[in-house]
């Protein structure tokens, strides 16, 4: 026995060292599951007023480009609206449809681009009805999805996250695709599984399925810069260079879908 | 005394914190230099502090940055590994004259040899883990040294120079 007191005493730091190592890493897998369910991240109260601190002050160096980006915006849906406008006029477009989808504008606080898992983190939470698993896109193209709630904070996972799966379409021809990221080149994701009988060529537009709750269909997602036919496989190798300003995350739209809670429950998706 | 020491210590702290997260945090050389100063908290402790002191305090100080970086305990795990490493380092290293109760690693106390020695070799450690961590695998290991070398570099030069003009005691 004393031997045994012996041994601990003087192999302690080793011990110690074993078992911090033991809780980090099993920190460090919860963090890389999908839906990223840690209690490590920064939608807490502290970290978020500390990012919300920076950002009042680094927002003002933006300022210029967020107003072109958003005066850009304002003119496209402008004429989205007149072009509505004289289809409605014309009888053509039902209005009385049900709305399904509704964009909450959201400021980024916080974003990394540099990692391997990235994730930005929103002024929005829980008492403006933010939920987990919404969307998020900017004016251009899709960001991320939420997947942390605090009362007044959100941390969503980036595009640029080796976790993130969308599913994608091919605007030309409809064929669906998954895309993901590697986590090397911010430039590059990854689309697969569209057949050989979609015809991509470099340039086309991928946009989003609309399988999913998180983005309403066809929102833009990337441009493809490289589409090559491997011999032997009926599967296209695409490159896509993502249309979203994911480099530096202003003013971005919040995703929320009205039954989304029903159709999530529906398909079974396993939160 | 004790108080000021440890008012300093926590001052010390929280400049590092700081600057790591709103300044180097923002950082990227080529996608491959991500300098990190705040390993210097750890190194800074007075070499005689007992071993569960400085591991206990390398784990929360990676935590907290792991708190702001979204990043699990990554750097929880690669604060306590150096935390660890500096244990051996610190027995191998000891002078001739022994260490006296108050050492405090150092330029002022230690010498620039010896705190070359000692900066980069647990700035290495510290860089590696935290590198291969990240990737998680060892196909691209070496990009892993890639980083771990050019950012080992940058954290190397900035703690020093914050070791010579700022935290000299």
């Amino acid at each position: 026995m004393r031997n045994l007191f012996l041994f601990i005493k003087q192999f302690y730091p080793l011990f110690l060292f074993l078992f911090l190592e033991i809780i980090a890493f099993i920190l460090i897998s919860g963090s890389n599951a999908y839906h990223h369910t840690t209690f490590v991240n920064s939608s807490h109260k502290v970290t978020g007023v500390f990012y919300e601190k920076q950002d009042n002050i680094t927002e003002y160096f933006e300022l210029k480009q967020v107003n072109e980006v958003l005066e850009a915006e304002n003119a496209m849906l402008r004429n989205k609206i007149s072009r509505f406008k004289t289809l409605a006029d014309s009888g053509k477009v039902d209005t009385v449809g049900k709305v399904v989808y509704e964009f909450w504008p959201a400021n980024v606080i916080n974003h990394t681009t540099q990692k391997k898992y990235n994730y930005f983190t929103l002024d929005k939470g829980k008492k403006d009805g933010m939920v987990e698993g919404m969307g998020v896109i900017d004016s251009k193209g899709i960001v991320g999805m939420v997947t942390n709630v605090s009362n007044n904070y959100s941390v969503g996972l980036s595009m640029l996250n080796n976790n993130a799966r969308t599913s994608v379409k091919h605007k030309k021809s409809g064929a669906i695709g998954l895309m993901r990221w590697t986590g090397n080149d911010v430039l590059t994701h990854y689309v697969e599984d569209i057949t050989k009988t979609a015809k991509v060529v470099i340039g086309d537009t991928m946009v989003t399925s609309g399988y999913s709750t998180f983005y309403p269909e066809g929102i833009a997602v990337g441009i493809v810069t490289k589409s090559e036919l491997r011999e032997g496989s009926n599967f296209y190798d695409i490159e896509v260079r993502l249309t979203s300003n994911i480099l530096s995350l202003e003013k971005v739209y919040v995703v929320n879908h009205h039954d989304k809670i029903e159709l999530d429950s529906l398909e079974n998706i396993p939160e | 005394m004790t108080f000021k020491y440890t008012l300093n210590n926590l001052l010390v702290l929280i400049v590092v914190l700081l600057l790591q997260i709103f300044v180097f945090n923002n950082v990227n050389v080529y996608n491959l230099g991500f300098p990190m100063i705040y390993p210097l908290v750890i190194l800074l402790i007075p070499v005689k502090q007992p071993a569960y002191w400085v591991m206990l305090a390398a784990f929360f100080t990676g935590l907290i940055l792991d708190f702001f970086t979204n990043s699990g305990g990554l750097h929880a795990a690669s604060l306590t590994a150096m935390a660890f490493a500096r244990i051996l380092v610190i027995n191998k290293l000891e002078p001739q004259a022994n260490y006296g109760k108050d050492d405090r690693p150092g330029i002022v106390k230690f010498g620039l040899q010896w705190t070359v020695i000692y900066f980069s070799i647990l700035i290495l450690v510290h860089h590696f883990f935290y590198f291969l961590v990240e990737e998680s695998s060892v196909r691209h290991f070496g990009e892993v040294l890639l980083k771990t070398g050019i950012s080992g570099i940058l954290s190397f030069i900035l703690m020093i120079a914050l070791n010579a003009f700022i935290f000299r005691s």
